[in-house]
């Protein structure tokens, strides 16, 4: 199935090692051969890099170089942010000036599998208007949370890797960077693209590699800025997606707990209510969010 | 550096020869194979994929799979076909073809972190010669079929470390905890010192393999998880395609081969051997339990870090932790053993600060998730942890730890703590939901 489509693949550099970014566009580059040589449907690719790190990651030579080795797979363009933008900011900024058909929302350090642009198109065109979004799956560490294994729906796509048709993206606004730096706003625009009817499809035979490590003892390392955004998010995300009664469970849990960031995180959702900072709250009904334990939406097993 | 060396000089030795072996059945497993070495941090390697006794049709999706994969990692790969034998045969073919200083197994159903390979170059950099052997969780899967009849693979359960970390030559020698994508071999025992697949075993023929080239040139080890060893719960697996009684013939006889050889243990085993004899012969109520060097996790304010104990006097159970950093810490955990239903003795735990003073604690002034009997401490529940939490922020400069570790807690401990769980249980409960009502009000 050939058709004149075209893809914008985009990543949010924070002063990331440049041969992780240049590793991952040469997968980028592979699976765009791929599809060019199996006639899949895009015809266009290019590559948006926003770079919000202090410094110029890549170096500006650099970029000309990986411009002109990548040129004959996909055209390549790289924003200095000049400011921390975080990934949603940043992801925003990327898609404000894009043309393309479909965007591809990638963390700079994963790496796609060759058939990738032709095996995510599957659900755009099986559900037509449908589908909202696609999700590939994570390797070797997947996502616990569950889908359906028959449909693949699912509540929402993580933030790694995810496809989403531009005028989508555009409709519901695309990630809601005033309230989400760096976690939850991947939950937050599935919900909100399911608000509008329209689905989140998981991709189980569709590995992306994301490079992830554990700990000795087979768990996550989540560093301090993890811990504190992830909490931050856990506020408002019940807040925004309108349950009062776990907000206060958690605000209530995070004021006692004796750990430093949570108390931080506590303190500073209460200080964005003092100061009339807080989102717009959606989904009354609950008909698109899911809080479970602690999750936004069921999983399959604990990690 | 701006990118990773993907040149491919076919004049030079590589430094790990990977062998894949395959029968063109399970192609998804297989793109996930050919993904996770994608990714890998260190491509000084050759992939070589043994394709054993394919049909026209494996043999086709196989060309197609590797036609697709990187122009850099396809220059590495082999595609050597094997169209006789048991599944042993492929293998010995692929080392026996093996370029590289190290060979390594990567069934065509593993998964592999990025820093696989790096990891065993370190070890081979640390300790060349020997064989080399890196951390691997198990997790169970499963293959999943869409309402279109498409295949997909999913992970069932969180990552397990059940496998052999540090390397237990008593436990290797009883049951194989390393799986073949854990360790690489160094090929000139293979290639040079003969020591070979033994072709007549239908399973457990790496286990044979390991042991035997371990013998000849010992092991060194890494805690670095660099490998997730796939469980099928609903797929094909060797577990299902051998019978309980094939598995338990080969059992006998490698144990058998095993007894045939004179085995040189290194420093740190005599007293495991000792307290087995012992426990063997009724002289205490608990052996030693299994041992492994404790963790410690350390909390700055940039995050908590993670510390691999190291011992100081081979043998003695007396660990210390090196490369502390120099930032002020708020708490540490210490994490003696992953299983439960132990018993610590005797603990101590020694801090001394970048100023020089010392802090010694003890069962009585530690926080822990077990129970307290003088000086020692029970540990039903699996993962027992030991937690300091400092008054002030401190810089330390040393941490030295002792305890020694028994299995199982005794008897009547536990008959104590059963005959008393449900009151407490109960108690428990209530406690938690009246203190949820108060909150909720």
């Amino acid at each position: 199935m050939q058709s004149d489509l075209g893809v914008q693949v985009q990543a949010v550099i924070y002063n990331n090692e440049p041969w992780t970014v240049h590793r991952a566009l040469t997968s980028i580059a592979n699976a765009a051969r791929v599809c060019r040589e199996q006639r899949g449907q895009f015809e266009r690719f290019n590559v948006a890099l926003g770079d919000a790190s202090p410094q110029p990651v890549p170096a500006d030579d650099v970029v000309e170089e990986w411009r002109n080795e990548f040129a004959r797979d996909f055209d390549l363009s790289v924003s200095r942010f000049g400011f921390n933008s975080g990934s949603a900011r940043g992801h925003n900024l990327l898609a404000k000036d894009a043309t393309a058909d479909f965007l591809v929302l990638l963390n700079p350090d994963v790496i796609l599998t060759p058939n990738f642009f032709m095996d995510v198109m599957r659900p755009f065109n099986e559900l037509g208007d449908e589908a909202g979004i696609a999700e590939a799956r994570q390797s070797p560490i997947e996502h616990s949370k569950d889908y359906d294994v028959e449909t693949g729906e699912t509540s929402w796509a993580t933030g790694a890797c995810t496809v989403i048709p531009r005028a989508v993206f555009e409709a519901v606004g695309g990630y809601d960077a005033d309230t989400f730096f760096m976690y939850c706003d991947d939950v937050d625009l599935s919900w909100r693209v399911r608000l509008t009817g329209r689905k989140v499809i998981f991709l189980p035979d569709v590995p992306v590699f994301h490079a992830k490590r554990l700990s000795p003892t087979g768990a996550w390392q989540p560093t301090s800025a993890e811990r504190y955004y992830s909490a931050e998010a856990a506020l408002l995300m019940a807040y925004k997606w309108s349950q009062p009664a776990i907000l206060k469970r958690i605000l209530t849990r995070f004021t006692l707990e004796p750990n430093d960031v949570q108390h931080r995180a506590a303190d500073a959702f209460k200080q964005r209510r003092k100061d009339g900072r807080l989102p717009v709250q959606l989904d009354p009904e609950h008909t698109v969010a899911q809080f479970i334990e602690g999750n936004y939406g069921p999983l399959r097993y604990v990690m | 550096m701006d990118r990773l060396d993907t040149s491919c000089d076919t004049a030079t030795r590589p430094f790990l020869s990977i062998v894949t072996r395959t029968q063109g059945t399970r192609p998804v497993a297989l793109k996930d194979v050919l993904l996770c070495l994608t990714g890998q941090t260190d491509t000084d390697f050759e992939l070589l994929i043994m394709g054993h006794k394919l049909t026209p049709e494996g043999r086709k999706s196989l060309d197609q799979i590797i036609g697709e994969t990187p122009a850099w990692l396809q220059a590495r790969i082999r595609l050597i076909p094997v169209d006789d034998g048991n599944r042993t045969r492929p293998l010995c073919v692929g080392y026996e073809s093996a370029r590289g200083s190290y060979i390594a197994t990567l069934d065509d159903d593993d998964l592999v972190f990025d820093n696989w390979v790096e990891v065993f170059r370190e070890l081979a950099k640390a300790h060349p010669g020997t064989v080399i052997h890196a951390n691997c969780v198990a997790q169970n899967w499963e293959q999943t079929t869409d309402a279109h009849g498409r295949k997909g693979l999913r992970a069932a359960a969180p990552p397990d470390t059940i496998y052999c970390i540090p390397f237990n030559y008593l436990n290797q020698l009883a049951t194989n905890y390393c799986p073949p994508v854990s360790f690489a071999l160094p090929a000139h025992a293979y290639q040079e010192l003969g020591i070979r697949f033994d072709e007549t075993l239908t399973t457990t023929e790496d286990w044979d393999l390991l042991m035997r080239t371990v013998r000849q040139c010992g092991v060194s080890d890494s805690d670095s998880v660099t490998s997730i060893y796939r469980l099928w719960v609903n797929a094909e697996n060797s577990h299902t395609v051998h019978d309980a009684k094939e598995w338990d013939t080969n059992y006998r006889r490698i144990r058998d081969k095993f007894m045939s050889e004179p085995w040189v243990l290194p420093p740190g085993y005599t007293d495991q051997i000792a307290e087995l004899v012992l426990a063997h012969e009724g002289g205490r109520t608990a052996q030693l339990a299994v041992e492994r060097d404790p963790e410690l996790l350390i909390e700055t304010a940039a995050g908590t870090v993670w510390f691999a104990a190291t011992r100081d006097v081979p043998g003695k159970r007396e660990w210390s932790f090196a490369g502390l950093p120099d930032e002020p810490v708020n708490w540490l955990r210490l994490l003696p053993t992953r299983q439960g239903g132990v018993t610590v003795h005797d603990l101590r735990i020694t801090l001394t600060n970048t100023e020089g003073a010392r802090s010694t604690f003890s069962p009585a002034n530690v926080a822990h998730n077990g129970i307290r009997e003088g000086n020692l401490l029970h540990f039903i529940g699996a993962a027992p942890e030991l937690t300091i939490s400092l008054k002030s922020s401190q810089r330390f400069k040393t941490i030295t730890v002792s305890y020694l570790l028994t299995s199982p807690v005794n008897k009547n401990v536990v008959k104590v703590l059963t005959l008393f769980s449900w009151p407490r249980i109960l108690a428990y409960r209530l406690a938690r939901k009246l203190l949820g009502v108060v909150r909720g009000s």
